[in-house]
């Protein structure tokens, strides 16, 4: 049993849910599902991990599994369009940006993030620009590029700063 | 690193961490199996934020060292502690986990408030008994915003010792202990006067008046020796803490056990801060002795050995206890028992220290306010068996007083009965 936290500057404010909430929903909507099944698939796994997050102290690691399922339910039912890749990536970071901001930590999760997500979005972007310049059956090469292109930055990113003891070994695993 | 430091460890991934690579991986899978970019573009934030997470861990050198307090009366315990170290702009995702001591409820949630290098933090917690425990320092982690990688931090912690007991051991210092009964074949002597009754022989100190040396005594020894008078003595007290198990419920004996340690703490504390000397033995098996002795080195010794008494795997025989206190300490001396045993009447210490020449007094804690509720019955045969109960322990203890005192403690917060019975012990005597 372990105490119960009262940070004195809370974070979980509303508008990054607002904004995973818009995210998962245009996602939904393009994927096509009939009656407007996506949007509230979407939210529905939104809402249930938010609750989970708010209510119970109990297997916080797994939060996001909720809005994780309702995203690959989601994903693996999208025809496959140019709209639906780059909603799908847009929810995903719609999702992380939330659980950054959660309200058992001090607030400022997101800010404090942003160098993690931002790599996220690097790789977005350059699989996106890939996706857009090469022809439409190569769509798979745009995302293949964007993780060597980040393997290559990580490697760089390696190099230059100090890298003994940053990453997780087998044995901590 | 010292015994109250803890070692900054290598970043591990959080449940989170691999919950999100396996939901990333399924994606890529089915992306390949159903010939779609789009469950790719949906694991590829999934699948790479873990690890930019964990390259943006900051390094071994954070570390943050632990100053906490406890503060409080009686069973409220109010604590309040400060991490403070090299933190940098780390503070803001370090993650506190505190523990607390077992027995207690929170009143108080763990309130952090952020600085720059330093974390403050209060907690409140009531505690349902007494008790003398060590409460074990938060955990200290760093962990990343999305808590998916994390790494604990380095620094000096030490465990915080909570001692509390009964409010009335407190004042037990002022009391003159005096054998509260005679032994047998004793006469007492009626001489009145400043001396009172030869007690023993010990050496003089260098001031000693010249009529309290013992001329006789010095001469045979060859250096000076000096009469000592019961009047002039606080007393000598022995405490024997029974660490048997005594019932079935190992749980509940630990649990008594844990109670009775925090009375004989508080009260071994008080009369050594009054310059009585005290002796200390658990008796589980054998029996574990600390001599007789006073003074500060001697007091944390005798702490020392009451808060490491734990329960014991198995129940030695009365007699051996009795039979054994005669190796360290000289017969006739107080001699406190605190037990709970609810065993064999056969196998309870009392009688057996008396007739070895250990006059004793028992504070016997119960364990009723502890099965109060736990029968399942109805309210009104629960509030029946809680009579029967008590009416058959008390016919237990009046078998006790025909060999001894007995201090029946039903409130874990209040020893008055003990405070009383040492004010007035004369009342009290037993045939």
């Amino acid at each position: 049993m372990s105490t119960p936290v009262v940070d004195d500057r809370r974070g979980g404010s509303g508008l990054t849910f607002v904004l995973a909430v818009l995210a998962v929903s245009a996602f939904g909507l393009v994927v096509g599902l009939p009656d407007l099944l996506g949007p509230v698939i979407g939210v529905a796994g939104l809402v249930l991990s938010s609750l989970w997050r708010r209510r119970s102290t109990a297997g916080r690691s797994f939060v996001p599994l909720p809005a994780l399922v309702a995203l690959a339910v989601l994903a693996v039912s999208a025809p496959v369009v140019a709209s639906a890749e780059l909603f799908g990536s847009f929810a995903t970071l719609g999702v992380l940006l939330w659980l950054a901001d959660d309200p058992a930590r001090p607030a400022g999760g997101g800010r404090r993030a942003a160098r993690a997500l931002g790599s996220c979005v690097l790789a977005i972007g350059i699989a996106w620009s890939l996706v857009l310049l090469l022809p439409r059956p190569s769509g798979e090469v745009g995302v293949a590029g964007a993780l060597l292109a980040l393997v290559l930055l990580a490697l760089a990113y390696l190099l230059v700063r100090e890298a003994e003891g940053r990453l997780p070994s087998a044995a901590s695993a | 690193m010292s015994a109250d430091g803890v070692r900054g460890t290598g970043v591990r991934w959080t449940g989170r961490g691999y919950l999100l690579i396996v939901v990333g991986a399924f994606l890529a899978v089915a992306a390949v199996a159903s010939r779609s970019a789009v469950p790719l573009f949906v694991a590829l934030p999934l699948l790479l934020v873990p690890f930019a997470a964990a390259t943006l861990t900051p390094g071994r050198s954070m570390r943050a060292d632990l100053a906490w307090t406890a503060g409080g009366i009686g069973a409220d315990v109010d604590v309040t502690g400060e991490l403070r170290g090299s933190l940098g702009d780390g503070a803001g995702n370090v993650v506190l986990e505190l523990v607390p001591p077992l027995g207690s409820v929170p009143t108080a949630p763990l309130r952090i408030s952020r600085g720059h290098e330093v974390i403050r933090f209060t907690v409140g917690w009531r505690l349902l008994e007494p008790t003398i425990s060590t409460v074990r320092p938060p955990r200290v982690v760093w962990q990343d915003p999305l808590g998916l990688v994390e790494r604990e931090v380095g620094g000096k912690r030490p465990g915080l010792e909570l001692g509390r007991y009964p409010a009335e051991i407190h004042r037990l210092g002022a009391v003159r202990l005096d054998r509260t009964i005679t032994l047998p074949g004793e006469t007492r002597s009626r001489r009145v006067g400043a001396s009172g009754e030869f007690y023993g022989i010990r050496e003089a100190a260098p001031n000693e008046p010249w009529g309290r040396i013992n001329w006789r005594a010095s001469a045979r020894v060859g250096h000076l020796l000096a009469n000592d008078y019961q009047v002039e003595l606080t007393g000598d007290l022995l405490i024997v803490l029974d660490v048997r198990p005594c019932s079935p419920d190992r749980a509940l004996d630990a649990r008594l056990l844990g109670i009775a340690r925090a009375g004989v703490y508080g009260i071994a504390d008080a009369l050594l801060h009054s310059k009585v000397r005290v002796g200390y033995a658990a008796f589980g098996e054998f029996v574990e002795a600390v001599p007789l002795s006073t003074g500060r080195g001697h007091r944390a010794r005798v702490l020392a050995a009451i808060a490491a008494s734990r329960l014991s795997p198995v129940a030695g025989p009365a007699e051996r206890c009795a039979v054994s206190l005669k190796r360290y300490y000289r017969p006739g001396i107080t001699t406190m028992v605190v037990s709970s045993w609810t065993g064999d009447v056969a196998e309870e210490l009392v009688p057996y220290l008396r007739r070895q020449g250990f006059p004793p007094l028992l504070i016997s804690p119960s364990s009723l306010p502890m099965l109060e509720g736990t029968g399942g019955l109805a309210p009104d045969a629960e509030l029946l068996a809680r009579r029967l109960e008590l009416v058959e322990r008390q016919v237990r203890l009046s078998e006790t007083w025909r060999h001894a005192p007995v201090i029946d403690w039903n409130d874990y917060w209040s020893l008055e009965g003990l405070a009383r019975f040492l004010r007035r012990p004369a009342r009290r005597r037993v045939s």
